[in-house]
This record gives structure tokens, C-alpha cells and sequence, in this order.
């Protein structure tokens, strides 16, 4: 939920070393330039040392062995980023293969085709780099409010520095006849650019590779069942209990949900009240609308959850998991009470002694996992009267899906009258004509 | 007489649905493993395993890094300041944002 208060847990993703509490200095020397530049992948970090690789053989939570690593071989074999070192880190956010993102799980380490088109081990084989261009180790793609860089346009010379947008290589009419020298479908396809993002359509589905959580409920956490940890396995071989985590809700191959979307979010941060309603809390969401120019209708992997709450002074609540029993860690003394205190304690933020749970939901945007083009959408996927992927858009007049029924009706009535003096004044012209012989 | 107004019309339509074709750049540079068919990164001028620097018995991470940095001497000061280190990216509004202010439902 938060990084304050369960540092080294979350820090083991940390491209740095030793950060354990607020105090982390931040120094030059702290940078851990391998856990990006080994290219040999035997460099891995310990999931609960703060960032330090094992120098030693070492077990994590008494079932995975992480080996000790060799750190003279790795710095004697560094180089540019891979997908693997990338995804070391990124792949498994959420804590898990697949978990949070949807869209970037281990199947891209040297993904198929049908995958995604782009890094497809035996085909183009991008690697994160060649799209998420970097200068001086600023890498580039949307940092929280601030959209990612770059024009939406062919990146010529000029602005090959920023490639992260799917215009930077395929322009803004994208679509080209493939066998025939011109395509007039194409014509309006390329239409949709300035509106419908390419992610829309050429990411039909999301979870593809693996698996990924769409619902997880904190509040079911902490169960024993005679004095043993409860662990119930659900579908796709992932849990739909566990008593570290509560309830968990799984799918593959999912339809995403659209909003419209100018490449910056707005965040809920902890300290801020808000108020408990029949609604999820939007945690954290896309900004957009159809008056903004830069806005495109665009996919999301909608992530629904139940998280403590405090009830008095209206805040989320930033609960201590990991820790040593009598640190107040949940993961340890599974009291949630125990956890909140010593959380919001650690950040700085007032705790009434009440928890409660509130729903919440948190949007991520799905750019990666791009499909073969034969499984884009289809215009009917949205052009469509009822139970179209673009049925909540509001803002724009989409041909199929909407109308004006009383318009229609006038259109039509005009129509048909038109149809009835046209038959009336035929007629009479050819029996007028077949009079004069 | 209507040829060459069909030939024209032609010429203004075609280059609206094939312009402007994706260039490919790159192509021929040295071969590296798993290397992306388009925008290759450079190929690298130096081999890592010959550099004395980097045979040691490193006792620390940091070690390692200060290795790095004696060579890659503005490498340093670079990463300092990017998100994947300090994890707090400073909003258009002056909130502290960023994975180590957020909260999430994960």
C-alpha cells in the first residue's frame, strides 16, 4: 500500500543499497549500477534486504534459495539494459509475477509474436531501451503528473532522443496498404488518431502473458485455522486466500476499461482526507477530457481494493506490513490496530485508533503487450449500438453507437414523403404521357 | 479526355493513406545479442572483463560502485536526480509525488 514504514521489503526494488528508513541519505556511493547493467542475470536483489544483493547463499521465506551473488563476474560483465534486467524489477511489481501491471509480466523476458509484436524474441526483439529512450539515465515515460516526452508525431533527427510514443516510429496516419497501392478503408481509419489512442484498439485484451490481480480485499487478512497460516489456492494457480493478504481476485485476457486520457494522473496521497461513500475512492487516475486537445480515448486495467481506513480523521491509512514481531507489523502480529499505528506513526500522519475499510480503485494505463494486428479491435467493437467497448465514453458522437431518436424519426418521415410526392408526380407524368398518344 | 483527371485524383488520394512510411535506421552496425531489429543501441568500445578495477574480491555492493563511478565519473551525479533513484517526483502543483509519497491498493 505505501513504501513509508515497510522499507526494506518494498526498497528491495530499489535501484540503490540500504535503504532502511527515512533517513537514507540518498549518496553516490548507495547507487547499485548492476541490478540495470548486469547482463548476465545471475545479479538479483534479496526480497527483504533493503536493496543489498546475498553475498551469501541465502533462503527467502524458508521456500527460495538466492544464490550468493558474484559481484566481481557481474561487474566484469555489464552492459546495456535488457528486458530481463528491466523487468527484474518491473515485471513482478505488486508483488508477484504479473501482479499489478496487467500489461509487463516475465513472458516478455523472450516473448512470441502473439505476445507482442514489438518484442518478439524472434522478430523486431525490442528491449525496453529501444522505446523508452534515456538520456543521461533520465529514462524516459510518464512521470506521475507529467506526461511522458516527446511529440506525438514521427520522431525525425530532431526528437529521436524521445521515441516512448507509438507516433514517434509509426507517424500519425499509421495504417498503410499492405498489397494494394491505395486502401480507401484506411483513409478513415487514420482518421481516429487525433482521438482514439493506438493502444485502444491494437490492445484488445490485457493479462495475455500471465495472470494478473483485479481485486484484493486487506480487510480478510490475518486468518488461522488451528494455529495455522490459511492459504486457499484459486484459479490459474494463484491464491484467492491469503492470510497475509486477504482476499484476491485473478483474470487473464481481460477487456480493459476506456477513458479519455492526456498522459497525466492525479494521485490521492496519504494525509489527505476523503470521505468513506457508496463509491470506490479513485486512489489514482487518469486525467483527460474530450475538450482537451491532448486527450485520447485510451485502455485501462481497472484494480479494485479494500484497504484500512481511518474513520475519524477521514485518512488512508499507511499500515506497517513487514517488520519483526513487536514492531507492530501486520505481517508479523496480524493486527491491523498494531499496524496502523505504527505506519501512520512512521509518516508522520495522526491515527484516531479506529480502522475501517474503504473501497478503492487505482487505473493503470495499458501501453505495453501490443497484439499482432489481425486481433485489433474491429470497427464494430465500438460502433455499435449496444454493449460497444466505447459504451461509457461520453463527449463525442460515435456513428452506430448513438443517435437522435425524434431526429431519426423527422429524417425518416422526410424520407418516406419525399418518396410518396415523387411516386404522386411520377405516376402522373406517365399517365399524362401514355394520354397524349 | 477523363484519364488523366482520374490519374490526378489518384495522385492527391494516395499519398494521404501510405504517407509517411516508417524509415529503418541503424541497419548496419555490428551484430550484438538480443539485439532490437530497429535503433540498436551503440555498440560497446570497451570490454569490462579486462579492466583490472573490476577483477578485485569486491567485499561490498558499493564497492562496485565506486569502481563504476572512477571511470563513468558523471554517471553518478546523473542517476542521483532520476526517479528510479530517489522515488519522489516533485508535482505540477509542489506535492510529492512519486512510489516513496503515494498509496496504492496493492
Amino acid at each position: 500500500m505505501a513504501v513509508t514504514s515497510n522499507w526494506c521489503r518494498c526498497t528491495s526494488c530499489h535501484a540503490g543499497y540500504g535503504w532502511k528508513d527515512q533517513t537514507f541519505d540518498f549518496a553516490i556511493e548507495k547507487i547499485d549500477c548492476l541490478v540495470c547493467h548486469d547482463t548476465t542475470g545471475t545479479y538479483k536483489k534479496f526480497p527483504t534486504d533493503c536493496g543489498y544483493p546475498p553475498l551469501k547463499d541465502k533462503m527467502f521465506a524458508g521456500k527460495k534459495l538466492f544464490k550468493a551473488v558474484n559481484l566481481s563476474y557481474v561487474a566484469q560483465h555489464v552492459g546495456h539494459t535488457t528486458r530481463e534486467s528491466c523487468g527484474k524489477c518491473h515485471f513482478f511489481s505488486g508483488g508477484g509475477d504479473g501482479v499489478k501491471r496487467g500489461d509487463i509480466d516475465s513472458t516478455l523476458i523472450a516473448p512470441p509474436k502473439k505476445i507482442d509484436v514489438h518484442m518478439d524474441a524472434k522478430g523486431l526483439n525490442f528491449t525496453c531501451a529501444t522505446c523508452h529512450t534515456a538520456t543521461a539515465h533520465e529514462i524516459d515515460g510518464r512521470h506521475y503528473d507529467t506526461p511522458a516526452p516527446g511529440k506525438r508525431e514521427l520522431a525525425f533527427p530532431e526528437y529521436e532522443r524521445h521515441r516512448v510514443k507509438c507516433e514517434a516510429c509509426h507517424g500519425t496516419r499509421p495504417h498503410h496498404p499492405q498489397k494494394k497501392l491505395f486502401d480507401w478503408r484506411l483513409v478513415k481509419l487514420n482518421d481516429h488518431t487525433d482521438r482514439v489512442a493506438c493502444q485502444t484498439c491494437h490492445i484488445p485484451f490485457y493479462a495475455r502473458g500471465l495472470p494478473t490481480n483485479i481485486y484484493w480485499d486487506w480487510s480478510t487478512a490475518g486468518r488461522f485455522k488451528d494455529g495455522k497460516p490459511v492459504i486457499k489456492k484459486g484459479p490459474f494457480g494463484r491464491p484467492e486466500y491469503h492470510f497475509k493478504k486477504g482476499t484476491l481476485k485473478w483474470g487473464k485476457n481481460l477487456v480493459p476499461v476506456y477513458f479519455w486520457y492526456n498522459g497525466t494522473y492525479s494521485y490521492i496521497l496519504p494525509g489527505e482526507k476523503v470521505e468513506k461513500g457508496s463509491r470506490p475512492i479513485v486512489l489514482i487516475k487518469p486525467n483527460g477530457d474530450p475538450q482537451d486537445p491532448e486527450a485520447r480515448i485510451f485502455p485501462f486495467k481497472p484494480h479494485f481494493g479494500k484497504q484500512p481506513y481511518d474513520p475519524v480523521n477521514k485518512l488512508l491509512i499507511v499500515p506497517k506490513l513487514f517488520g519483526p514481531k513487536g514492531s507492530g507489523a501486520f505481517w508479523a502480529e496480524f493486527d491491523w490496530k498494531r499496524a496502523a499505528e505504527a505506519g501512520m506513526a512512521a509518516a508522520g500522519l495522526p491515527f484516531s485508533g479506529k480502522v475501517d475499510f474503504v473501497e478503492t480503485v487505482y487505473y493503470h494505463a495499458l501501453s505495453h503487450m501490443v497484439a499482432p494486428k489481425e486481433e485489433a479491435l474491429k470497427c464494430d467493437s465500438c460502433h455499435i449500438r449496444k454493449g460497444g467497448r466505447l459504451a461509457q465514453i461520453s463527449g463525442v458522437y460515435l456513428p452506430g453507437r448513438d443517435r437522435h431518436v425524434e431526429l431519426d424519426k423527422i429524417g425518416q418521415t422526410l424520407c418516406l414523403v419525399a418518396l410518396l410526392f415523387v411516386s404522386v408526380h411520377g405516376l402522373a407524368r406517365i399517365i399524362i404521357s401514355l394520354k397524349r398518344k | 479526355m477523363r484519364v488523366w483527371w482520374v490519374g490526378l485524383l489518384l495522385f492527391l488520394l494516395i499519398p494521404v493513406s501510405s504517407y509517411p512510411a516508417p524509415f529503418v535506421r541503424g541497419q548496419n552496425v555490428g551484430v550484438q545479442i538480443a539485439s532490437p531489429k530497429y535503433f540498436p543501441p551503440p555498440v560497446s568500445t570497451a570490454d569490462h572483463s579486462k579492466f583490472d578495477e573490476l577483477k578485485k574480491d569486491f567485499k561490498s555492493p558499493e564497492e562496485v560502485t565506486k569502481a563504476c563511478l572512477k571511470c563513468h565519473n558523471k554517471a553518478g551525479e546523473q542517476f542521483q536526480k532520476t526517479l528510479h533513484y530517489t522515488w519522489t517526483w516533485k508535482g505540477k502543483d509542489g506535492r510529492l509525488l512519486g512510489k516513496a509519497h503515494v498509496i496504492n491498493n496493492y
